[in-house]
């Protein structure tokens, strides 16, 4: 039997959908926090976990990173390092709000926009739960591309099967 | 049979140190191109935040609250949610929170008609910004005497000041 080919596994409809999906998060996520660093700031501060000194900078790079992250994502560019940053961001996030939830602090998450919702806030565990499902995608994009069934190497060569020539 | 592809990994680092390095140049070119810059590092102390967004002070001491507290001088305004404000508040406050302001804000005009009041609004936790973002807009209506009790339920009940439970008086 031939294996799937590295390519398939990255780019066969479920590894698409996956990078679409976290890669339009990510891109929605950021474009609010650029155009208001001051009030991701304040958000960042109120999760009360980086020194004050860190704060600002965070506030300001963090949302660039996440939209070059949606673009990557989108368009298969440069992808190990992107999945790896993708899954390292949420799993900070995870346990900044894990943190928080257990020692009491509601925070509000500032994840997708950076004004509260004066309509009633979801609760940590809301987030909780969301960015969960951002991970079970980041993990399925990680064990796609990190681990393979066979040797070849034109995986990140190729992330879309439709611009490779298949050999055999 | 599965196999790690360790041979990612060091692209996958690299790749991630660039990004990062990128991100940061085009966070830092956009911030130093903005209109309304953002300082790379900040005071954010409770106190030179609230400097910051008022020019003058907001915050109050906890010995100066519990003297006006004692002296009924100011009114007291708990910016938590009506449930914790029913589980135990500040003896005598009145309860808007933050987050139903608008359905609250007819109670509070009621109750405290005259604008020169004294007004200390506290929410919990040193982070909490409830209060500091009521205590704004009540200066922004027109109570210039308002001030921010940091961490105020915390530090109230540590200091072993009057407190009760139940829900919002009413008017």
């Amino acid at each position: 039997m031939r294996p799937e080919s590295n390519a398939a596994r990255w780019s066969g409809p479920a590894a698409l959908a996956a990078r679409l999906f976290l890669g339009g998060v990510f891109f929605y996520a950021s474009v609010d926090k650029i155009l208001n660093p001051a009030d991701f700031a304040l958000a960042v501060y109120n999760y009360q976990i980086l020194p004050d000194g860190l704060i600002n900078l965070t506030a300001l790079v963090m949302p660039w990173l996440e939209l070059l992250l949606g673009v990557s994502l989108v368009t298969g560019l440069w992808l190990p390092g992107m999945v790896l940053w993708s899954n390292g961001l949420l799993w900070v996030f995870f346990l900044a709000l894990l943190f928080n939830l257990f020692r009491g602090l509601d925070v509000h998450c500032g994840c997708f926009s950076t004004r509260p919702d004066p309509a009633g806030l979801p609760s940590i565990a809301w987030y909780l739960f969301r960015d969960l499902v951002f991970l079970v995608a980041g993990g399925f994009l990680s064990w796609r591309l990190f681990i393979t069934r066979c040797d070849h190497r034109e995986l990140v060569e190729h992330p879309f099967p439709w611009t490779m020539r298949h050999h055999d | 049979m599965l196999r790690l592809r360790t041979e990612l990994f060091p692209r996958a680092l690299f790749q991630a140190a660039v990004v990062l390095m990128l991100a940061a140049l085009l966070a830092l070119g956009a911030n130093h191109f903005s209109a309304d810059p953002l300082p790379l590092t900040a005071d954010w102390s409770p106190a030179a935040r609230l400097k910051s967004a008022t020019g003058d002070s907001l915050v109050i001491p906890i010995e100066q609250a519990a003297a006006f507290h004692e002296s009924r001088e100011a009114v007291f305004v708990d910016a938590r949610s009506p449930e914790l404000f029913a589980e135990g508040h500040i003896a005598g406050a009145i309860n808007v929170p933050w987050e139903q302001v608008d359905d609250y804000l007819d109670v509070f005009l009621k109750q405290v008609p005259d604008a020169s009041s004294v007004v200390i609004v506290y929410c919990d936790g040193e982070g909490c910004s409830l209060s500091e973002q009521l205590a704004l807009m009540l200066r922004d209506m027109g109570y210039p005497n308002v001030k921010v009790l940091v961490n105020g339920w915390t530090v109230w009940r540590e200091h072993g000041y009057v407190v009760e439970a139940g829900s919002s008086h009413e008017a």
